[in-house]
């Protein structure tokens, strides 16, 4: 007797919706190969001092431009200076500014997207703002204002901050006005709630999704912009490697040592390509046309 | 199932004040959405303990309705006290402690309640606003209400999304009804569910509001629900009330062409009735509701409009031995209505 | 059940399995139907019942996740063995659909005369004044008002019920010799519907066209099905003549399907009757009756054998092990 009438009877599993998401961006191929090379980086970026074979500013004569050998995987400097623990730390300065300015824009832009889409009386002043800031490209703004504020980590983080507030008020915003039609929140309504706990408690949870979304979609952004900060002496400054800083240094040697532009090159491209590929299958995954019961 | 909800170890006042009249007045009512008539000057009340039921067409206006007298949407003109209380012109702000004493039912219970809040949290929602009782209190409080719509307390920790649709309905049933409010609304509560799962919410409802003694105004274009629930029913039509009579009365002796009409499209599940009637197909669909119709907003498409109709707007006026009320020109005072 | 020839439409074992990230689903299981030409049928069933995944499968519209099996013999020609252009092509010409929003199968951006003139110069190879001419002809016979000026419009100008009305048309385009019509009012108001299932109950005498009618409104089944086939959880588990099956339903299922609407016509001042559980999700097809966890008739037969569809009491095809015998007119509660 094999009767298998399975009955829809769900066991307590915490919000599985998104644990399930997370199922179905594995079994996308590509998604999975961001996810993993994103995590390897990260591990790589935070083991950096432990991973690194040389001190990143340990300057070695004896061993300039080098090109890529067992000793030195990806080869040496102008100042023979071990490329490998220089591409280490200037990843951990990557993921650093990337990660930290996508929190700073998030921080900002979340609450200023809820109150855009909540109040009719607030959306076409925080609108304004938005579309001031889009009116510069991402980079022209961010690079305007890294160099109105001067060079430094933290003002690369600032800029870059700045410059993708727009892609989170924006979203924030949308996912606002959706939500709020919503019948759940008008029940919320009804039942006695304040603005600030409708926002709190019924809207801003909802949209976690789509925010996180933006984010992934955004650290990439603002990994490609450091880099390019710290190549116009805006971001990051020598001895502190950072990718975009290496691409720089590298620019005069190009003849000499082409290893030496192309290795972080190819790091940054390895690394945005991996987080906008795990983006990518997140919004698919996310996507509510794509939760088919 | 439980019969009656177990006596309450929560301390909870009196759901509303005994005020005197009914538990909801509607006086004037309009709302407008820009250029949209939604509702366009409506009179009614629903007596306490009262079910009434509210029919109409999609574009009635009837949902807009109900969204006006809980204050979902601020009102454009007109009066709406419940429990004697004026609400329609108060602040969102001020009107928030009043809440506690009516609440609303949604149609589709799939967007109805919060995917990231689980059941214990979405039925007690309104005993956390209002501040009632302590947690334990709550907890108690809320466990008891979803037994007596019909759930255990282990669906406490569950996701609304781990529950079936008439599942989620008694959710939604047990939110509203769960700090005892004087009014419920309840907006097409069966709509999106199936047959045999719309029988056991309607027989809930029926239940709940034995038990509780709540007034309800249940909004629906399904006139077998209505039938079965209601004791009092106004069909409403592009903005206006047309037709208001007591159940009997009005499944009787439908007065208003429209109602008729209505009626007799209702399709009923037994083909040798189905046979025997005789339908009134109507002719075009409802007008916008930005500009409706002069005169009367049904005369478009009545089969038995005469000039007047298209002029003169008719008054909702009692007629008959009954005591209902009639908005048409060809009702006489006596109750005779015309034939389609 | 009915004298004479072969049936228009006859569906044989059809069972259709769906791989989902859930495991597999058993969508359908072994259904068995016939539609004679003229002939209104409707498939009747609760939302998961199969009943429209019964429709799409008669002409492979399934998405590909889906593994059919069975037969569905159409004019004498097995349509499960034909290729998809094949079915294309049938598609359309002879067996036309109508599905519940006609928004999201009319083109937005092209009118409705386009659309229907697409239809009759793809299957009929007609164009110009005559393609124009069978246009008002079939806007006329779904009952729009004013067929010639309708054809410059777009579908988001029409409203609901002429949007409906005009899918009809289309459908009708090719003078199909079955149309499928999924839950057709469903999205729409009874006022509305009233008029929609007039069309469709004058279909089959003015056109000769069959019709399969998927719906889950049993108001609208006794308003215009000649036989009524009620589906379960995959399952056929009742087939009879309209009349009959009001009068005298044999399922306990169907039995409680018509006691759980508020019936205007006969009434009880009793709640109405709830039918407790739902409806269950299969994995694979048991040996038992899959109702049997929400019959109160049920016992330990229903639980490990599989009822069969053979005559009940009341003379048609029941699944069931206990049947209801037939009442007394009158009796009913």
């Amino acid at each position: 007797m094999t009767t298998v009438v399975e009955l829809p009877t769900p066991t307590v599993v915490a919000p599985r919706s998104r644990r399930r998401a997370l199922r179905r961006v594995l079994r996308n191929p590509l998604a999975a190969a961001g996810l993993v090379v994103v995590v390897v980086v990260l591990a790589a970026a935070a083991l950096a001092d432990l991973l690194a074979p040389y001190p990143f500013d340990l300057v070695d004569f004896d061993a300039t431009l080098q090109p890529p050998s067992l000793a030195h995987w990806f080869g040496t400097d102008e100042l023979g200076r071990d490329q490998l623990s220089r591409v280490l730390h200037g990843l951990r300065v990557s993921m650093i500014v990337g990660v930290m300015s996508v929190v700073l824009s998030l921080v900002v832009g979340v609450p200023l997207g809820l109150l855009a889409g909540f109040y009719r009386l607030l959306d076409p002043v925080i609108s304004r703002l938005t579309d001031t800031l889009l009116a510069f490209p991402f980079l022209v703004l961010a690079v305007g204002l890294a160099a109105i504020l001067g060079p430094s980590l933290t003002t690369a983080t600032v800029a870059l901050a700045v410059g993708l507030l727009p892609l989170i008020i924006r979203v924030a915003r949308s996912e606002t006005l959706r939500l709020r039609e919503m019948d759940f929140v008008a029940a919320a309504v009804a039942d006695g709630a304040d603005d600030l706990e409708l926002l709190r408690r019924h809207i801003l949870p909802n949209a976690v999704n789509a925010l996180l979304v933006q984010a992934t979609v955004a650290v990439p952004l603002a990994i490609i912009g450091e880099a390019i900060l710290s190549f116009l002496g805006l971001g990051v400054r020598p001895p502190i490697p950072s990718l975009g800083v290496m691409i720089a240094s590298a620019q005069p040697l190009f003849r000499d040592g082409p290893w030496l532009a192309v290795i972080p090159g190819v790091a940054i491209v390895v690394l945005t390509l991996a987080l906008n590929l795990f983006g990518d299958g997140l919004r698919d995954a996310l996507d509510p046309r794509e939760l088919r019961r | 199932m439980t019969a009656a909800p177990a006596p309450d170890p929560a301390p909870r006042a009196a759901a509303a004040p005994a005020a005197p009249g009914p538990a909801l007045e509607v006086t004037g009512l309009v709302k407008h959405f820009g250029p949209v008539r939604a509702v366009d000057g409506v009179d009614l009340a629903v007596a306490e303990g009262e079910v009434l039921g509210l029919v109409g067409e999609s574009g009635s206006g009837k949902s807009t309705l109900g969204r006006c007298v809980t204050r979902l949407v601020p009102v454009t003109a007109g009066s709406v006290r419940i429990g004697g209380r004026e609400i329609a012109r108060l602040s969102r702000h001020a009107i928030r402690p009043l809440r506690r004493g009516f609440n609303i039912v949604f149609q589709d219970p799939s967007s109805s309640l919060n995917p990231r809040l689980t059941v214990g949290d979405i039925a007690g929602e309104p005993l956390r606003q209002h501040r009632l009782g302590t947690a334990a209190q709550r907890r108690n409080r809320v466990i008891e209400m979803l037994d007596s719509v019909g759930l255990g307390s282990e669906v406490i920790r569950r996701y609304p999304h781990e529950l079936s649709g008439g599942q989620r309905q008694r959710v939604s049933l047990a939110r509203a009804l769960v700090a005892e409010p004087a009014l419920l609304v309840a907006d097409e509560p069966t709509s999106a569910l199936d047959v045999s799962v719309q029988a056991s919410v309607l027989n809930l409802i029926a239940r709940l509001q034995r038990d509780m003694g709540f007034a309800c105004l249940f909004i629906t274009h399904d006139l077998a629900s209505v039938e079965y629930l209601a004791q009092r029913v106004a069909v409403m039509y592009l903005g206006v009330l047309v037709e208001v009579a007591d159940r009997a009365e009005l499944f009787e002796r439908p007065r208003h062409p429209y109602t008729q009409a209505l009626l007799s499209a209702a399709p009923i599940p037994d083909p040798a009735a189905q046979r025997q009637r005789r339908r009134v197909v109507l002719s075009g669909e409802m007008p916008s509701p930005v500009s409706p119709p002069p005169g009367c907003r049904f005369h478009t498409r009545c089969p038995v409009a005469v000039d007047r109709c298209a002029v003169e707007v008719p008054p909702l006026r009692p007629v008959g031995p009954a005591g209902a009320l009639v908005a048409c020109h060809l009702v006489g005072d006596d109750g005779t209505a015309p034939s389609l | 059940m009915r004298p004479g020839g072969e049936p228009l439409l006859a569906v044989r074992d059809l069972t259709v399995r769906f791989r989902t990230e859930d495991g597999p689903v058993l969508a359908v299981d072994g259904a068995s139907f016939e539609v004679a030409g003229q002939e209104t049928v409707a498939l009747v069933g609760e939302s998961g019942c199969g009943k429209s995944v019964t429709a799409m499968a008669l002409t492979g519209l399934l998405p590909p996740n889906a593994t059919v099996s069975g037969e569905v013999r159409f004019g004498g020609d097995n349509l499960q063995q034909r290729s998809r252009s094949a079915l294309r092509a049938i598609r359309g010409r002879e067996i036309a659909y109508v599905f519940q929003e006609p928004m999201t199968s009319l083109n937005p951006v092209l009118t409705i005369g386009r659309q229907i003139a697409e239809v009759l110069h793809r299957h009929q190879r007609l164009r110009g004044a005559p393609a124009r001419r069978r246009a008002v002809e079939l806007l006329d016979l779904v009952g729009i008002p004013l067929p010639a000026r309708r054809l410059r419009e777009y579908p988001h100008q029409l409203s609901g019920g002429m949007r409906q009305r005009a899918m009809i048309a289309m459908a009708l385009a090719c003078t199909p010799k079955l149309l499928v019509a999924d839950e057709p009012t469903t999205a729409l108001d009874v006022t509305v519907q009233a008029g929609i299932l007039d069309v469709l109950r004058t279909l089959s005498a003015e056109t000769g066209t069959a019709v399969l009618l998927i719906t889950h409104d049993l108001g609208v089944v006794a308003d215009i099905a000649d036989r009524v086939v009620v589906m379960y959880a995959g399952r056929v588990i009742e087939e009879a003549d309209v009349d009959d099956l009001f009068a005298r339903p044999g399922h306990p299922y169907t039995r409680g399907l018509l006691d759980a609407v508020p019936n205007p016509a006969r009434r009880s001042d009793g709640s109405l009757r709830e039918i407790p559980g739902r409806v269950p999700v299969l994995a694979s097809s048991p040996d038992a009756c899959t109702f049997a966890d929400r019959c109160s008739r049920a016992d330990s037969t229903c639980r490990v054998h599989r009822p069969e569809l053979v005559p009940g009491p009341a003379g048609h095809p029941v699944r069931c092990w206990h049947p209801l015998a037939p009442v007394v007119a009158g009796e009913r509660r």
